[in-house]
């Protein structure tokens, strides 16, 4: 099973300024120091392998996208923020040689306006002869759908599209299997509520796409059920948008959750990976690449038995489970 | 490269300082509470689980657990620390120099102390954390909401 970012962004698309590709490239060039390159290809495997992320790379701007790959079948993605974009276009590179359907299944976390906003810019869903079947723990997936494709929002609205267009609505405590992925979900605390997803192949890899999950500090007993939720998984993408402090403070009640307990609660689970997510908007590649190295140190700290795989999710990340 | 605190103020920056040496502990009993007085957690936990003790100093009561604040004791740490910065006094310190290292449950238990204590309008000041301690609250920006003293003398301002 592989799991593709294709968008890590919380609440906003973000990109970078001229200027801020201009100070990457200049601390590149300090770091190379006078160093030369006999070609391209010499100069890419420095910049990805000798430059710190932040500088040679970056996380990326698009919001909540991610792809759940068992290599056949129908397509399988959590949510459809502005990551979808690219997604859409390169499944359709992959349907050319002819031996997968023309089928996506959409699991939704929630209906705000990040996590729907790729789906005007999704190309299959103008494809006669495709199928898209939109899975989510909420009944008004469609209402959320349609309103956004309304003429005062977008220029093409939803009855125009071409595909075979279907809305299914989800259960928590029930199992469901699509292709060789057995689907579950659990609900979790945000503004109009939100689903976490357990994906679980044949050979019983498992992953949890939870985002948009507020942990409550008056009802913290409730992550037991969480952390059974995670149980033994291979791999938690878990909403890691602010620190605890902000989380508890001034942030309260704003839907999401902090790198700290994210750790707290994969170590409570048993889990192998944990991939931080839905990170913060102002934050700049440094600030992220900050909270990825605190995050490892917070796991050393703790840590009582198994060590916690910190990952830091970006755009173009392909984790194979 | 911009500074953090240019683009993401609420961020602050982490503090790689590390802890200074601590000082040395006083005798500090008037009274007993938490686990010693509760069946429940004194009958769950091992023989490691969090010990407490407190005394008040001038104006400050000087709260002292010692122990790990992990999942399976958080619960008592809150419940203890709810209950006990029900004071009067302007100031109450916890004395962290006892405490090996907090997961995000016992943090958040100092956070809903902290209410408890906006009632009586008592201020909880943290002090003497190890290096473990100083770390963590520096990670999870807890440093930046809650006061932290080398030292409960410097906590009570002598």
């Amino acid at each position: 099973m592989q799991i593709r970012f294709w968008g890590t962004r919380g609440s906003l698309p973000v990109a970078p300024h001229a200027s801020t590709i201009a100070d990457k490239v200049a601390d590149a060039l300090l770091h190379a120091s006078g160093k030369s390159f006999p070609d391209k290809q010499a100069a890419l495997d420095y910049a990805n392998s000798e430059l710190d992320f932040e500088v040679g790379q970056g996380y990326g701007g698009a919001t909540s996208c991610v792809e759940v790959d068992v290599g056949k079948g129908a397509f399988v993605i959590c949510d459809m923020g502005s990551g979808l974009r690219e997604l859409g276009l390169d499944t359709l590179r992959r349907l050319s040689d002819g031996n997968r359907p023309k089928e996506w299944h959409f699991f939704l976390s929630h209906l705000h306006w990040d996590h729907i906003m790729g789906f005007p810019f999704f190309v299959p869903a103008f494809v006669d002869g495709a199928k898209v079947i939109i899975h989510a723990g909420h009944s008004d997936a469609e209402t959320a759908l349609r309103r956004q494709q309304e003429e005062i929002s977008f220029p093409v609205p939803f009855h125009w599209l071409k595909a075979d267009i279907e809305f299914r609505t989800l259960e928590t405590g029930e199992e469901y299997q699509i292709g060789e992925l057995t689907v579950a979900l659990t609900k979790q605390e945000h503004s109009h509520d939100s689903y976490g997803y357990r994906f679980t192949d044949a050979e019983g890899r498992s992953a949890i796409y939870s985002t948009d999950a507020e942990y409550k500090i008056d009802k913290m007993e409730a992550e037991d059920d969480m952390a059974k939720f995670m149980s033994g998984a291979d791999l938690v993408i878990a909403d890691t948008m602010y620190s605890l402090a902000d989380s508890v403070s001034m942030k309260e009640d704003w839907g999401h959750s902090s790198n700290i307990v994210a750790v707290d609660l994969c170590h409570q689970a048993g889990a192998k990976r944990l991939a931080l997510f839905h990170h913060e908007p102002t934050y700049s590649d440094a600030d992220i690449s900050r909270m990825h190295a605190e995050t490892v140190r917070y796991e050393e700290l703790v840590r009582e038995k198994e060590p916690l795989e910190v990952l830091c999710s970006y755009d173009g990340l392909c984790v194979e489970l | 490269m911009q500074n953090i605190s240019e683009i993401a103020p609420i961020l602050g920056a982490y503090n790689p300082n590390i802890a200074p040496p601590l000082p040395p502990k006083t005798a500090a009993y008037s009274r007993s509470f938490g686990n010693r007085v509760n069946a429940r957690y004194a009958t769950q936990m091992s023989s490691d689980v969090l010990q407490w003790t407190s005394e008040e100093r001038g104006r400050a009561l000087v709260l002292i657990p010692q122990g790990r604040v992990d999942e399976t004791s958080a619960d008592a740490f809150k419940d203890n620390l709810v209950a006990a910065v029900g004071t009067e006094l302007p100031t109450a310190i916890i004395d962290l120099s006892g405490i090996d290292y907090m997961s995000s449950r016992g943090l958040r238990g100092l956070t809903l102390a902290q209410r408890a204590a906006n009632e009586s309008g008592t201020t909880i000041v943290l002090a003497s954390p190890n290096d473990t301690m100083r770390e963590i609250l520096a990670i999870s920006r807890y440093d930046m909401v809650f006061r932290v003293a080398d030292t409960v003398e410097d906590a009570i301002g002598n």
